[in-house]
């Protein structure tokens, strides 16, 4: 991978290498200026090694996280890079006819005259960057292999010339050893890899190649590697090849005009792998070419004023997406693994806590004999910096460990496609991946040591718990003073911290989104600002004012940049800032109280994400964007609300359940304890609910809406009521399956279809459309606009003015009657003049001047304008979410070919799936018309496909299978197919959810520390219980119960808050029309699992507080 | 006060019927008892053959210079330890010889405890501390709370029902624990230097509690102190020394 983020990886490298050199030079100045630290800190290692353990395992994630996502990236760089050199070999460019139609459906335009071939040939005559430039022809052929009884109705032929090819070394076969085409016998064939296993044919069968209906037998010759000149022209595609005078034997002068081609390839000189650095000039140069040719040859080479060919960096093209492919993939694995290394982060927090707890007579008495505070902080720092240099390899280890058997399985889901990927890793992504373990840990053990240190000298001396001991200081004027001083300090330290730039180095990630302010002489005093404002700020933080400072700092800049991440980060930080600040308040001596405090100020952050974007948006009037990086930041914001409200209520939720069952007899004492205990320990609940829940957050989140989309797309609706497809090719054709059948003398085939759908489609590359009327509307109460003299007022266009450019390419399909009748396709806008959707339909049946259109149509196309000079408009107010449309006239097609019908009806996206002639999201909009207009408009079609439905009972398949043995043409049986890219697509899932759950592993381990921590804690507590009369299994069992508790909760909230969100983005249309579908059958095994985990994590503990001896527990130390 | 050296002879026999006769008339009948710490060196012998008997309704309190096997005598006699050899009747029942859990099961139903230390559950409010023993031998929720506002009552705490352990003072805390052991009305309560963390005005409050629950309900009170003036208000002071029993003082008779 070359560049990340936008940032050349190099780059990165250094950056992080830079970061990881100064966290190392802090160590060494501790070590250096005071051994007797470093040495303390060490000491606490061997002494207790599960606690060992446990820390290592928290710092080991975020390495762990970022060694996977760039290993995969590595593997998945190589692979398709390979893949896309293998496929390409020797052809560097592309001259293909330009992808939009240049006369309405007359069928020219397709093919590419041998006079451009000899004109670019003349043009680069003597350049050495090209080895050759020739053209080459394919055709959808059928392919059978009689002997094995297999049919291949999609097979790509090639033909090209030998002697060239054979000069550039241009095909190879499956082992990547050259083939030879000079030495292809007349009746000889050479097929692909996917070709061989779909017709299970080897070198020396005999294959027959059909051409309108007629056979002709060839033999393999050989097995060629799966590359464009073997016809593998699209992902899995079979093919094969053919001698270019063989191929227009076949062929014919009819199908295959002699002076034409299809697509005119490229090759550069030096090889496969020869380096690209001319790509772009030569590109260049090949666009110079054809403006020159334009110039000069304006009837060839221009067609109604618009460039007829194109020219396409192949190679540089795929290189460069598999680039894109592998940094897209290292990036989503770093945004869902966040929340991994976020886990791990509040493990080390809450581990160091506990540490902090443990120690806290001995640091007590340190602190009393004189040890600075800055002492154990730096005692702590070294500790952890040895756990952080041992994580770091660890993490790195096990990280590529798993990246090995991510790309496993990633090959396993990738199987049915026949390729394969390749695990690799480059020195650079290790470097990167162990550097940022170490900045991470780094920082957060940093952190962790200023909280662990801050302790009470005396309380820790008597070794009162945690939050027992709450000093009470008297309100001198001094303090208060001291105080109002800090609410200002902190302000300007944090303005003056936040206005350079420079000192985001210090961790912020708001850094990414500062940009540098120009100013030579500025830039000079940013770091005595920065020291200025950082000596400021330390003087006497007050928390609450970094929060709220920061946060309307955040919303200001996040508005100005109209960056909704920027923006909701400073909103959900503001309230919690006041919130923190009226906590600190005291009236008369009394605080305001802290359950309804936080309840607030929760809820308020909670309400901000769940209320819908626009109301964000239309509150300041701005426009907000974000990407990926919104759902980290939506899971770590709503997972600290929730948290706070969970934890300042729990006493609320304890109370709830033992009202429920609070009286089951016996159990009633171990259910009290159980839920008082986490109830008083509120940092160590709440940061292990918060792991959980984080980790729970995004496992459900991510499946809901991955299995939303799924279902939406491969759920029974997508079909459209149809069972099997079939498509015509332009050299075989069946217009009547029934006919066809029939002659065929497939009886069973044909006693299986109920109906046989049909749609004539137009040529691919569209035909020409314009708005003709249109009348205005009102979009939310889906009525016309009346003028003030109470007409409806219109928008038509002089069409004479409309220049062809300006018209609207759009696919157009006649359907006839069995496929209106047929179909289970669900329109989600009809037209004011209609009563239901019937009523639509039997208008098309009828042979109206009538169309029905895809949703691209009003996504893309219609956009309106209110000069209402776009020619092609919906009108004002008709939105994709419309149900209703006014009165709508197109004109499609040009001259004496051109009708106007009228778009009575709006096709729901995911039913109308397959009738999207163009299948492209977001291509070119569909217009299904009756058969007999879209006749009149398309002339003769292009392609005819089939929408069979299958009688009750019949298996489609056979169907399928049927109609292509019988008339050689292509059919898919629809719910088969759907439902093998529904296995790929959900085995591919599952490795995704697998990765996100790595950090359930930081929230059980946090369970794990504070149940050890309890039992250590609460010995004497527990000799008591005993003595009283607990017996010793329902000690156990209390233990069991209280962090059953806690991993509930966190599960709960994790999930409530993930479905919530889930809900509002679903609700919102953030995904279009699909509907939120909860794989219910994914995300209760995964939190069942996560349940039995923590009860199993937490059984030893529990065991060894059942066992604890009264007399010894109950002996003072 | 006469200071009378026990008769180890007579009552030592290690004669089972005997000292099972002795238990039908004694609520605490302890034989011989002996009982052995490993230690990190050489093993403690921490009682030697420890022998007393208890009456039901007596105050007894145990006095004995530091280390001398105070602590462990209560322990076992209370069956929170098991012992080497001997014999221990509470109430007629062996105690040296019953499972772990029917002990356990005893102590909830039949005794109530009093530490120095570490009594009260610091997440439990101080009515919820005093309902556990009851909640433990299943008497209802409704009950529980009645029952244990009426001995917070008694020990004149009231007023501070809902307040947790870590709000209330030393002398407070002994109180509520006073009111746990007593809230299931044990036939025995145990007290190991219940006033041993509290100044000599509020040690002496709680005995007078103490000695005042003794009287009206007529249970048996074992105390372990260290402290001349809390071991003189009891019916009768038994004397340690390494592990063995040394003598006893009679204060006053049972019933006076
Ligand atoms: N768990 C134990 N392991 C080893 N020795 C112990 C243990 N418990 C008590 N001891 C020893 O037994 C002896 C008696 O202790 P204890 O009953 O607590 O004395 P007292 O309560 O009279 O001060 C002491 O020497 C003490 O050190
Ligand atoms: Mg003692």
């Amino acid at each position: 991978m070359e560049e990340l983020f936008g940032l050349p990886t190099i780059r990165l490298m250094w950056i992080v290498v830079a970061i990881a050199g100064v966290a190392a030079a802090v160590i060494a100045f501790i070590f250096f200026k005071r051994p007797i630290l470093v040495r303390m800190g060490l000491r606490n290692i061997p002494r207790r090694r599960a606690q060992t353990v446990l820390v290592t395992m928290g710092l080991t994630l975020a390495t762990i996280i970022v060694t996977i996502a760039f290993s995969t990236g590595d593997s998945l760089a190589v692979s398709i890079r390979g893949l896309a050199l293998d496929s390409l070999e020797r052809i560097d460019h592309f001259i293909e006819p330009e992808e939009i139609d240049t006369s309405a459906g007359e069928g020219v335009g397709d093919t590419i005259p041998d006079q451009v071939l000899r004109d670019l040939q003349a043009y680069f005559a003597g350049d050495e960057r090209i080895d050759a430039i020739f053209g080459s022809r394919f055709e959808l052929v059928p392919i059978e292999h009689p002997e094995a009884g297999l049919i291949e109705p999609q097979f790509f032929l090639v033909g090209v010339d030998p002697a060239l090819a054979d000069r550039l070394n241009a095909v190879r076969d499956e082992d990547g050893d050259l083939l030879r085409l000079t030495e292809l016998a007349p009746n000889e064939v050479v097929i692909n890899e996917i070709a061989a296993r779909e017709l299970d044919a080897e070198p020396g069968d005999e294959v027959r190649l059909y051409v309108l209906g007629q056979p002709r037998q060839y033999t393999v010759a050989a097995i060629g590697r799966d590359a464009v000149l073997t016809g593998n022209l699209d992902a899995g595609a079979a093919g094969g090849l053919l001698s270019m005078a063989q191929y227009q034997d076949l062929l014919g002068s009819r199908l295959s005009p002699p002076d034409q081609w299809d697509t005119i390839l490229v090759s550069g000189a030096g090889g496969v792998n020869a380096p690209l650095q001319f790509s772009d000039a030569l590109d260049d140069d090949i666009n110079r070419a054809l403006a020159g040719l334009q110039r000069t040859k304006p009837d060839l080479y221009l067609s109604n004023g618009l460039p007829r060919f194109a020219t396409d960096p192949i190679k540089a093209d795929s290189l460069e997406g598999a680039e894109f492919i592998a940094s897209a993939f290292t990036t989503l694995f770093l945004f869902m693994g966040s929340f991994s290394v976020a886990a791990g982060i509040l493990l080390i927090f809450l581990i160091f806590a506990m540490l902090a707890e443990e120690r806290k007579p001995e640091m007590g008495i340190a602190r009393a004999v004189g040890m600075q505070r800055n002492d154990l902080i730096q005692t702590f720092i070294s500790e952890g910096m040895v756990y952080n240099v041992g994580a770091a390899v660890i993490g790195v280890v096990l990280g590529l460990l798993f990246a090995v058997g991510l790309i496993a399985a990633l090959n396993q889901g990738f199987e049915s496609f026949g390729f394969q990927f390749t695990w690799t890793v480059t020195i650079k992504s290790l470097v990167i991946s162990a550097c940022i373990g170490i900045v991470i840990t780094f920082i957060t053990v940093v952190f962790s040591s200023f909280r662990a240190s801050r302790l009470n000298i005396v309380a820790a001396i008597r070794d009162v718990p945690e939050g027992q001991y709450e000093e009470t200081y008297p309100l001198t004027p001094r303090r208060v003073l001291r105080n109002v001083l800090g609410v200002f300090t902190t302000a300007i330290g944090i303005v003056l911290v936040l206005t350079t730039p420079w000192t985001l180095i210090l961790g912020a990630p708001i850094a990414l989104f500062l940009q540098l302010t120009g100013n030579r002489r500025a830039r000079r005093l940013i770091p005595w600002i920065l020291l200025f404002g950082w000596r400021v700020l330390r003087w006497n933080p007050q928390w609450w004012v970094l929060f709220l400072v920061g946060g309307l700092y955040l919303v200001n800049l996040g508005l100005g940049q109209e960056s909704l991440f920027l923006y909701i980060a400073g909103v959900s930080l503001a309230p919690l800032g006041i919130v923190m600040g009226l906590n600190k308040l005291r009236m008369r001596g009394r605080r305001i109280n802290q359950r309804l405090l936080y309840t607030v100020g929760a809820g308020v952050v909670m309400f901000l994400w769940f209320i819908p974007n626009d109301w964000h948006e239309n509150f300041f009037n701005n426009n907000l964007n974000g990407g990926p990086e919104l759902f980290v930041l939506a899971g770590t914001m709503l997972t600290a609300a929730g948290t706070l409200l969970l934890i300042f209520n729990l006493d609320l939720i304890v109370g709830a359940i033992r009202a429920v069952v609070g009286g089951v007899g016996r159990l009633a004492p171990v259910i009290r304890t159980a839920a008082a205990y986490p109830a008083a320990a509120r940092y160590r609940t709440g940061m292990t609910i918060a792991m959980i829940a984080l980790i729970t957050f995004a496992l459900v989140n991510f499946s809901t809406i991955n299995a939303s989309f799924s279902q939406a797309f491969t759920g029974g609706d997508t079909a459209g009521g149809f069972e099997v497809l079939a498509f015509n090719t332009e050299i075989n054709e069946t217009s009547d399956i029934r006919a066809g059948l029939a002659e065929a003398g497939a009886s069973d085939v044909l006693a299986d279809i109920e109906n046989a759908g049909r749609i004539e489609a137009g040529p691919e590359r569209g035909t020409r459309a314009v708005t003709v009327l249109a009348e205005r509307w009102n979009p939310v109460s889906e009525e016309h606009i009346l003028d003030s003299d109470g007409e409806i007022r219109v928008v038509e266009p002089d069409l004479s003015t409309v220049a062809f450019d300006k018209r609207q390419a759009v696919v157009v399909g006649g359907v006839n009657d069995e496929f209106i009748a047929g179909q289970e396709i669900k329109l989600q806008a009809i037209s004011y003049r209609y009563d239901d959707e019937r009523d639509v339909w039997s208008a098309l049946a009828g042979g109206e001047m009538v169309a029905v259109v895809t949703v691209d149509a009003i996504d893309g196309a219609f956009g309106f304008n209110e000069s209402g000079l776009d020619p092609w408009s919906t009108p004002d107010g008709v939105t994709d979410e419309s149900t209703r449309l006014p009165r709508i006239v197109v004109e499609v097609g040009l001259g004496a070919s051109a009708r106007q019908v009228e778009v009575i009806g709006v096709l729901e996206r995911v039913s109308g799936a397959f009738v999207d002639l163009d299948g492209e999201e977001g291509g070119l909009p569909t217009l299904l018309l009756p058969e007999s207009i879209a006749d009149q408009v398309i002339g003769q079609s292009e392609t005819t496909r089939h929408y069979i439905s299958t009688r009750d009972g019949a298996d489609s398949l056979d169907v399928a299978q049927g109609i292509e043995r019988e008339l050689r043409i292509f059919a898919v049986d629809i719910q088969g197919e759907l439902k093998r890219q529904q296995s790929t697509q959900s085995s591919i899932l599952a490795l995704f959810q697998g990765f996100i759950g790595i950090g359930l592993v930081a929230g059980l381990a946090a369970l794990g520390v504070i149940a050890l921590r309890a039992v250590v804690e609460r010995r004497q507590q527990i000799g008591v219980l005993r003595a009283i009369g607990f017996q010793a299994r329902l000690v156990g069992f209390e233990l069991l119960l209280e962090m059953g508790f806690i991993a509930l909760l966190g599960l709960g909230l994790g999930t409530a808050l993930a479905l919530g969100l889930a809900w509002r983005l679903f609700a919102e249309g953030t995904f279009g029309e699909i509907d939120m579908y909860v794989p219910l059958g994914t995300i209760l095994p995964i939190l069942f699992g996560a349940f039995i985990a923590s009860l199993v994590l937490t059984y030893f503990p529990a065991r060894q507080a059942a066992r604890t001896t009264i007399a010894e527990a109950l002996r003072y130390e | 006060m006469t200071l009378r050296p026990l008769d180890l002879e007579a009552e030592s026999a290690p004669q089972k019927s005997a000292a099972a006769r002795a238990a039908t008339d004694s609520i605490i009948v302890a034989r011989d008892v002996h009982k052995t710490y490993a230690g990190a060196g050489q093993p403690v012998h921490a009682l030697r053959g420890a022998t007393l008997d208890v009456a039901r309704g007596e105050m007894v309190t145990i006095m004995g210079p530091s280390g001398c096997g105070k602590t462990t005598l209560l322990n076992c006699l209370s069956g929170l330890e098991t012992i080497d050899q001997g014999e221990i009747y509470v109430e007629g029942r062996s105690i040296h010889d019953m499972p772990d859990t029917e002990r356990t099961d005893h102590r909830a139903r039949r005794m109530g405890f009093i530490f120095q230390f570490y009594n009260l559950l610091p997440v439990l409010s101080s009515i919820e501390n005093v309902e556990l023993p009851l909640l433990l031998g299943g008497v209802g929720q409704r009950e529980s709370r009645e029952r244990a506002m009426l001995a917070l009552e008694q020990v004149d705490l009231g007023d501070w029902a809902g307040h947790r352990p870590a709000q209330l003072s030393g002398g407070q805390r002994q109180r509520v624990t006073i009111a746990r052991a007593l809230v299931n009305d044990p036939a025995i309560v145990w007290g190991d230097e219940p006033t041993g963390d509290l100044d000599s005005t509020n040690a002496s409050q709680i005995m007078d509690l103490l000695e005042d629950l003794n009287d009206r309900n007529q249970q048996t009170f074992v105390i372990v102190t260290h402290d001349e003036n809390i071991g003189r208000r009891a019916n009768r002071t038994i004397h340690m020394r390494d592990g063995l029993i040394e003598g006893e003082t009679i204060h006053r008779q049972l019933g006076t």
